[in-house]
């Protein structure tokens, strides 16, 4: 590359040229040394650099369209037109090494909701919450994309800048964090990615994950990458746990579980397209996921009835669904009135 | 590799393909409509031709570019269809718009906000194949030899379309900082 061809470039020239846009991309030392060295050779370029790589980098930073349950869907379609027998379940049947999205679940208690949902600054923090049963998904600065769930407030400071990248996080979030670590030997401070539950942190270092941080306890479960678990209690020892694809745990009156292999992890994100999958659950349970989510109060006419188990699989859509669902299999009356669902 | 593992019909590789391209295409078929089903379909109709056809497929030099430009080809099929029957036609008879959006990003700094909402103006005002280019260059990154393929275009014509596009985007940042209004195109 030659100095000279770039001393009267204007910013279109810049950002028409080939070896310019791979250096706002992909810096090397190589290149960062060239562009530099260019700048001082002809400081009246230094403003059009400037404008040129921020054009880039701003441009970048525009929406994707991005919906995972959208994908499975359409999946499925193409698998049951042209797949073999047994490919219609090829996203549920895949061996443990393969990657798959991170999905990290994150449960502790909702902050109060403020009035309005939406995207709002909080001091030095930018934060935004979903109302009970919104869906919103989220762009950070990085192009890491974060779908929060109902009821769900995620919050993270205005510039990392070169600091590590933080969240906090309340309620439920699938997070598809931007790789950027380039060498695992050494990992800069600005390519870790934290996520701040009660209690928990998570650390990343670019992956995809879900996080279910609801009242009473935090559910992290592994999909693909890798995460690095220490738990932030004080007058405790700091414990750290790093989880492998696959693996589940969960953290509960501040005790970590050992992790556990989990058959199904997609279905941690099933939530995204509304649709209900579990197998052999605890009506209590279910219940209060849907009020952690949708709002709903639950009021039961025997409390025993919490304890109900659900046998076999339940794969529905919609709130309806599932309740009409629940109450056939159990023998019990699961009526949805306004925003209380009552068991009888 | 998996290209070739799949036209060799390893469900496996066919069905990473899919894991690899399908959030990209659905993105990219969204910037030429907010039809949800449209895009679905036609990215269904792509794989479904993908597989069924994988006999005959040659070695593409990208399989990104492949996949994108059989995209924007049924894409195109599907949209000036869907005109014909609704009479809604644009000018010049074009029935692929593009148009990138800014509206869930959240900014860092207030310096970060402005330039976004200036790019977005600016680059807002370009006409739909001048703002498809930007973003295949920009945002997807493919070489001009590429994008002549995926937009069906020579590699100078490429070249002198992606310029225009940058003239214009160039002359709105420098008014723009000038106080004038943006140059008409």
């Amino acid at each position: 590359m030659d100095f000279a061809k770039y001393a009267a470039f204007g910013v279109a020239d810049f950002l028409a040229d080939d070896d310019f846009l791979d250096g706002v991309l992909r810096p090397t030392a190589q290149t960062e040394l060239f562009w530099r060295q260019l700048a001082e050779r002809y400081p009246a370029q230094q403003a059009t650099l400037a404008q040129a790589a921020a054009i880039v980098r701003g441009y970048r930073q525009q929406d994707t369209f991005a919906a995972p349950g959208l994908e499975a869907e359409l999946w499925a379609r193409i698998a049951a037109e042209v797949g073999p027998a047994e490919a219609s379940s090829a996203l549920t049947t895949r061996p443990r090494a393969r990657r798959w999205p991170v999905l990290l679940r994150v449960a502790a208690a909702a902050l109060p909701l403020a009035v309005g949902a939406g995207l709002w600054y909080y001091g030095q923090d930018q934060q935004v919450q979903t109302a009970y049963g919104e869906l919103k998904t989220v762009t950070l600065s990085d192009g890491t994309q974060v779908t929060l769930n109902g009821n769900s407030t995620l919050t993270y400071t205005r510039h990392w800048g070169q600091a590590p990248r933080e969240v906090w996080l309340r309620g439920e979030g699938f997070f598809q964090v931007t790789h950027l670590n380039q060498n695992p030997a050494q990992v800069q401070p600005g390519e870790r990615f934290v996520v701040h539950c009660r209690g928990l942190n998570v650390e990343v270092l670019g992956t995809t994950f879900n996080v279910n941080d609801r009242p009473g306890k935090v559910n992290v479960g592994l999909v693909t990458g890798k995460i690095r678990l220490t738990t932030a209690q004080p007058g405790q020892a700091p414990t750290a746990l790093t989880l492998a694809p696959g693996d589940y745990v969960e953290y509960a009156g501040r005790h970590l579980s050992a992790p556990r292999q989990l058959a199904h992890p997609e279905r941690l994100t099933t939530w995204s397209q509304r649709r209900f999958v579990f197998a052999n659950g605890r009506l209590g349970d279910v219940l209060q996921s849907l009020q952690d989510t949708y709002g709903y109060q639950v009021k039961y006419a025997r409390s025993e009835a919490a304890n109900l188990q659900i046998e076999g699989e339940i794969d529905v859509t919609g709130v309806p669904s599932l309740l009409e669902t629940l109450s056939a299999s159990l023998h019990v009356h699961i009526a949805q009135q306004g925003r209380y669902l009552v068991v009888n | 590799m998996l290209w070739r593992l799949f036209k060799r019909g390893d469900w496996e590789a066919y069905t990473k393909l899919y894991q690899r391209n399908s959030r990209l295409l659905l993105n990219y078929g969204h910037k030429f409509t907010r039809d949800q089903a449209l895009i679905e379909d036609a990215v269904h109709d792509l794989f479904i031709r993908l597989w069924t056809s994988r006999d005959t497929l040659g070695e593409p030099l990208s399989v990104k570019n492949y996949l994108y430009k059989a995209l924007r080809g049924i894409l195109f099929r599907k949209l000036e269809t869907r005109s014909r029957f609704t009479g809604l036609a644009d000018d010049a008879g074009d029935p692929l718009g593009f148009e990138v959006s800014f509206d869930q990003v959240l900014i860092a700094t207030e310096e970060e906000q402005a330039l976004q909402t200036k790019i977005k103006a600016v680059v807002g005002t370009l006409p739909p194949r001048q703002q498809e280019i930007v973003f295949l260059r920009f945002y997807e990154n493919f070489s001009y030899p590429e994008i002549a393929d995926i937009m069906e275009l020579t590699v100078a014509s490429t070249y002198k379309l992606l310029y225009k596009a940058l003239a214009s985007v160039e002359a709105g940042f420098t008014a723009v900082q000038g106080g004038k209004d943006l140059p008409k195109k």
